[in-house]
């Protein structure tokens, strides 16, 4: 049986505004309840002003929520924030560290916040600074590195303090693809050791389907869905054909407009919307009316897909 | 529960770069030089000569170094609050463990470090441009300096409230409220020369009754802390270091309302 160790329950967001006389409200966050179980990779997913943010700074206390409850490890937060935190960390690509501080003060800064003791800190120090290839400019202060140089401090700083939960917000988005890589494993490697639980939100959703074992979708401040990555894409029917058409292309398009399916054409290349059930009836008409292909590829639908999708 | 490695996390983060970088240590070398010379030369100028109106000038120059002490601790606080909001890393601070109490005393001990640091420059500045011995005057004002250092503290509280509320828009009050107290703790001239409104006002802070302790103690060359002048500085310290606690609680819960991330 999982094991919940974070639980949001009817979590509300109400953002006053205006003046006295005209008082406006915007509601981000909308009775949203959700858990994170031991050792789960979360995704929390959706459009710009979903609502991810607004959650991510609840679960931090950086804004008090208008009602509703967060409990981490069955513990209230709004009481038990300081202790709670110490098993909590988060890393943003939005937010810096401090510029007038070398890397490897940095780090030793923020081990000092978390309690480490000296010989652990240390330890954890040269272990992250090696995991997160930052050795070699431990000596640099951070106001002068590079955004994914930054990137890769600020998840060093996030794992340092062997966390329970992390709060991920767009880890990997100023990463090269070979780093963001190696950022993904070490994350997985955390999780399937250690049983660390993350939070994540991104905008990567080949990452989220790698990665999450499960995800909460949002939009206008709701929960849309939630499931398997595998699961939620699924619910896109709408699959892509792409052919390259070297004879009778005139009477593909021909069907294709009959049936009033999507397409799109560049020369030879043509690429079909179709329902995923009627995958084979296309390529049975295709061969019936003798229509010759060079290359033919399908695309099932991704999680991209159904972003896609719920974003309209 | 209050832990201490968090507050020496704090102080380390802002100590390290202070001690490295030449513009804060300018900063902090600079002011106090300026104001040295512009008001004690005035004070100088106005009574004829330096050793015509001795007590006048040592005075005067003593009111400076302890301004300083104020100045310094006041800065220490909302300045430290500022360079997180201006490095952004303010909103990774406030996700850790860290509670605003732990954050405040670091401020308050890092304004101690630098008050203290700032008075014993002062003082030697002093001695050496105009040949004045304030150590001499320190056993007799040595009651007075914690209660200089604390007034730092509560405008430095009450910058940062506003700080964590409004954000750096309103940055330059880090400057402007502590310039305000300097006018009405008359520590630069005595408050009996301002307008009666401004005399009232400036009653009600424990900075004018300390300043006045100041000059007491230089002319009379004795300490007395069972005066009514160290009584009231003594009773409206504890009043406003609590009062500007409260408002601070008050003002980052209400931050929190709109959220500390739009802080930096």
């Amino acid at each position: 049986m999982q094991n919940t160790i974070l639980s949001i329950k009817n979590l509300t967001k109400v953002f006053k505004s205006g003046s006295i006389f005209n008082p406006k409200e915007f509601v981000a966050v909308n009775d949203i309840s959700f858990n994170l179980d031991s050792g789960e990779i979360l995704g929390l997913l959706g459009p710009n002003g979903a609502g991810k943010t607004t959650t991510i700074n609840m679960l931090l206390g950086l804004l008090n929520p208008t009602s509703g409850s967060i409990e981490y490890f069955g513990r209230g937060f709004s009481k038990h924030r300081s202790e709670i935190m110490l098993d909590v960390s988060f890393a943003s690509s939005y937010v810096k560290m401090p510029g007038s501080l070398t890397v490897e003060e940095n780090l030793n800064f923020y081990g000092k916040i978390y309690c480490l003791e000296t010989a652990f800190r240390k330890k954890q120090i040269e272990k992250n600074l090696n995991i997160f290839g930052l050795e070699k400019i431990k000596s640099r202060l951070a106001k002068n590195l590079s955004a994914g140089q930054l990137t890769r401090l600020m998840l060093a700083k996030a794992f340092l303090p062997n966390p329970k939960i992390v709060l991920l917000d767009e880890p990997t988005a100023a990463l090269d693809p070979d780093i963001a890589l190696t950022i993904r494993k070490f994350i997985l490697e955390q999780r399937n050791s250690l049983g660390v639980s993350i939070l994540l939100t991104s905008h990567n959703m080949s990452e989220v389907q790698e990665m999450c074992d499960r995800i909460v979708v949002l939009k206008d401040g709701k929960i849309l869905t939630s499931g398997h990555p595998d699961e939620l894409a699924a619910k896109v029917r709408t699959s892509k054909v792409h052919l390259l058409v070297i004879g009778n292309l005139d009477k593909l398009i021909n069907y294709v407009q009959e049936y009033n399916l999507n397409y799109k054409l560049d020369q030879n290349f043509i690429e079909i919307d179709v329902d995923e059930h009627k995958i084979a009836d296309l390529i049975y008409s295709i061969t019936d009316l003798k229509v010759q292909y060079a290359q033919i590829s399908i695309d099932k639908p991704s999680l991209e897909d159904y972003f896609l999708e719920i974003s309209k | 529960m209050i832990k201490f490695s968090r507050i020496s996390a704090i102080i380390y983060r802002h100590l390290v770069p202070t001690f490295r970088d030449p513009i804060r240590l300018t900063d902090m070398a600079y002011y106090p030089l300026v104001d040295l010379i512009l008001f004690g030369f005035l004070g100088v100028w106005a009574h004829g000569s330096q050793t015509g109106s001795d007590n006048f000038v040592f005075a005067l120059l003593t009111s400076i170094a302890c301004w300083y002490l104020v100045y310094r601790s006041t800065l220490e606080i909302s300045r430290n609050l500022l360079i997180e909001i201006w490095d952004s890393s303010l909103v990774n601070l406030l996700a850790t463990p860290l509670t605003t109490t732990e954050f405040m005393i670091s401020l308050m001990t890092l304004g101690f470090i630098q008050a203290f640091i700032t008075f014993i420059y002062s003082s030697l500045l002093i001695l050496l441009i105009f040949s004045k011995n304030i150590f001499s005057v320190y056993p007799l004002i040595a009651p007075y300096l914690p209660l200089f250092i604390v007034c730092g503290w509560i405008i430095g509280i009450l910058t940062s409230a506003l700080i964590f509320y409004f954000g750096k828009s309103i940055e330059f009050i880090t400057w402007a409220i502590p310039c305000l107290f300097a006018i009405l703790s008359g520590s630069f001239c005595s408050i009996d020369l301002f307008p009666h409104w401004v005399q009232k006002i400036a009653s009600l802070f424990p900075l004018k009754y300390l300043f006045i302790l100041v000059r007491q103690a230089i002319d009379q060359k004795s300490v007395n802390i069972f005066s009514h002048n160290f009584f009231i500085a003594t009773l409206l310290t504890v009043f406003y270091f609590i009062l500007v606690s409260l408002f601070l609680t008050y003002m980052v819960n209400k931050a929190k309302n709109k959220g500390l991330n739009n802080l930096g």
